[in-house]
């Protein structure tokens, strides 16, 4: 078993590692660099030809853009391994600094989202299954197809919608109450925090909510046709226990192993959502970047996204492992 | 609807009357699909006593698994509901009819697993692919008996040592994925065994075993029947399981018995056409190798629209000589002896083979 997380840890690290290089690259790609933005912006203040230059010229080599795409790659890289991810051209400031506290929240959305989407979708799943085509289960289906179907966005501006227009709320969106956005962390913070998650929490949530609903309905499903829940009603047990212990048990595995690819499409697929509610998480951040061909800004966020992704899947392997002792036992 | 019975005459060489165990009476179940009402049991009825063997034989769909599954009530409801007839279990004390039970009540589960235990086909499927072996044994036992894990695991370990397994204190730590299909065979063997129950329902515990496993499994039901006084209901497509080890057989065919014997009665007078066509059907070792194998006329229908009168009208050899329309009763040929077939009536006596 520690032999396998080993392994898997230096399989994690190689993947970071292509990762980065390939966002890196691809961040590249389209033609000019971060400075076109600004000597365009420049232009528009009627500046000398020769004032822009210089002023481009320094702070090209202020941030290493007039050295090979691989010496700047190196250089962030050499950076990361140290922790530092850089400095943001189009924000001025070091890109640690503008993504840990908003990295925190989006974290703290994600996994709100998350447990709010499997406290409703579990229930919900399993009693579609148990009443397969009743009323009940037709009626969560349409929700979850629905559910599916509708970007969270849009669900995030019919709420806003309803917020404002019916229930007269004056302020809706946001993480904070105005009062606390700048002040310092507090309980009182925390607390407001607390108060204001919720609808972020659904909206991100929404969808995953209603996929999770279709894949343990279909689960739990299956696994009921299976001998050995027979073999658990024959020896006398009551159908609450079959279902928990027996079926649920089994019919959780590919709900598990969703959880582990869901953790960065939540951070990414909130995205939109968080312009919409005005959320300060890293999805806008990683927007205005990509736009300004900010690279350091965009490849950090590439890699830190690319990292939930490979975590969120050792972390379901893990609990997978634990789960099923028949996943446990085999080496990779 | 009819009243006939199947008479029990133990001649298991055992002595006295064995105690009646379960009683079958007249036991319609049915299931209600898209395209109708499909009758998998038409009144059955049969009686089994402690320390004795009930082969149930037929093909796939004749209703045997229906029946095996109702004396739980493990037939899923909906679609399935029994339609009529009772199910008597007799108890040291007291008499319970089990179709009056609801399928998750108190009552059915004090008998499933403790009174009535059942092995299935499966038994590559029919343990629990992430408990241990251990805590699958220990479930059942602590679900009947006031146990702690302790005792529970230990009660565990000496059951798979009666059960035949080798290494018993290291297999009870194991997972189904780390044994052989007659291992497995042999651990719901076990869970089934664990409360002592009165009667074992093994619907055809050897189908998915290869054949030296099959005989391996068998001995060991007809040896642990033979210790606990346990009256064994088997369900099996196959002859030769039943030759072996069954005192009594019941041959069933789309939903109804047409033929209940002794094994020595069933397999030196077959009188059902079917039964006569099914004991031929078995491969002869003796016969010249390019003999063609005998099977039976014709297919069996579809249970959505049953024959009205005698089941087996449209693949009965001899249906042009009987009123095959109506139905045939089950009638007493012999003491112990029972067909349903209008060739053992009096009146169509001549028109025997």
């Amino acid at each position: 078993m520690g032999r396998a997380v080993l392994r898997r840890g230096v399989q994690m690290l190689i993947t970071l590692w292509l990762v980065s290089i390939l966002g890196f690259v691809i961040i590249q790609l389209p033609p000019g660099d971060f400075l076109t933005l600004l000597e365009s912006q420049l232009e528009e203040q009627r500046l000398s030809s020769a004032q822009i230059e210089s002023a481009l010229t320094g702070l090209r080599a202020r941030y290493g853009l007039d050295q090979p795409v691989y010496v700047q790659y190196l250089r962030w890289m050499s950076g990361l391994l140290r922790g530092d991810l850089g400095y943001s051209m189009a924000l001025r400031a070091d890109v640690n600094e503008l993504l840990s506290e908003r990295l925190v929240l989006t974290l703290v959305i994600s996994f709100a989202a998350m447990v709010f989407s499997l406290a409703l979708a579990l229930p919900i799943g399993v009693y579609s299954a148990m009443k397969q085509y009743s009323w009940a289960d037709y009626l969560f289906t349409v929700l979850g197809f629905l559910g599916l179907a509708l970007p969270n966005m849009l669900l995030a501006l019919i709420l806003i919608f309803l917020a404002v227009t019916v229930f007269n709320a004056s302020t809706i969106g946001g993480l904070f109450s105005p009062e606390y956005i700048t002040a310092d962390w507090s309980p009182a913070k925390v607390l407001d925090l607390a108060k204001h998650l919720w609808l972020p929490a659904f909206i991100v949530g929404f969808s995953s909510t209603a996929g999770t609903i279709r894949v343990v309905r279909a689960q739990m499903l299956d696994t009921l046709g299976e001998p050995f829940i027979q073999t658990a009603r024959m020896k006398g047990l009551s159908e609450n226990r079959v279902i928990t212990r027996h079926a649920l048990r089994v019919a959780l595995n590919p709900v598990v192993s969703g959880l582990g690819l869901s953790l960065p499409g939540l951070i990414s697929g909130e995205t939109i959502t968080a312009l919409v509610l005005g959320l300060p998480t890293i999805g806008p951040l990683l927007l205005n970047a990509l736009f300004a061909e900010d690279m350091y800004m965009a490849g950090s966020i590439l890699v830190i996204l690319s990292g939930a992704l490979v975590v969120g899947n050792f972390l379901a392997d893990l609990t997978l492992a634990w789960l099923d002792p028949r996943i446990r036992l085999v080496e990779p | 609807m009819e009243n006939s019975r199947v008479h029990n005459t133990n001649n298991n060489g055992r002595g006295g009357q064995p105690r009646l165990v379960l009683e079958v009476e007249d036991l319609y179940v049915s299931f209600a699909g898209y395209r109708g009402h499909t009758r998998a049991v038409n009144g059955v009825s049969f009686q089994i006593h402690q320390g004795e063997i009930l082969g149930i034989v037929g093909e796939s769909g004749c209703g045997k698994s229906v029946t095996a599954l109702s004396l739980l009530k493990l037939v899923p409801m909906p679609p399935g509901k029994i339609d009529g007839g009772t199910i008597s279990l007799h108890t040291d004390d007291t008499t319970v009819d089990v179709t009056a039970l609801a399928p998750d009540s108190r009552e059915i589960r004090a008998i499933r697993g403790r009174q009535i235990s059942m092995i299935f086909q499966e038994p590559m499927r029919s343990l629990h692919p992430m408990f241990s072996i251990g805590d699958q044994i220990v479930e059942i036992l602590q679900q009947h008996f006031d146990m702690n894990r302790r005792e529970a695991l230990d009660k565990a370990v000496s059951l798979l040592e009666r059960v035949g397994l080798p290494e018993p204190a290291r297999v009870v730590h194991e997972f189904p994925h780390q044994l052989s299909g007659g291992m497995r065979q042999r651990v719901m063997i076990a869970i089934a065994l664990a409360c002592e129950p009165q009667l074992l329902v093994a619907d055809e515990p050897t189908t998915a075993l290869d054949v030296t496993i099959q005989a391996q499994i068998l001995e060991l039901l007809q040896a642990l029947q033979a210790e606990m006084g346990l009256a064994v209901m088997l369900i099996t497509h196959d002859m030769g399981v039943v030759a072996e080890i069954a005192d009594r057989v019941i041959v069933m065919y789309l939903g109804e018995i047409v033929e209940a014997a002794s094994v020595e009665q069933l397999f030196t007078n077959p009188q059902h056409p079917y039964t006569q066509g099914l004991l031929k059907s078995i491969p002869n070792w003796t016969d010249h190798p390019k003999t063609p194998l005998h099977s039976l006329a014709g297919a069996v229908p579809e249970l959505l629209d049953l024959p009205a009168g005698c089941v087996f009208v449209e693949r009965c050899p001899f249906a042009d000589k009987v009123p095959g329309l109506r139905k045939p009763s089950l009638i007493e040929t012999e003491p112990g002896h029972f067909v349903k077939c209008w060739l053992y009536t009096e009146e169509f006596a001549h028109a025997r083979p």
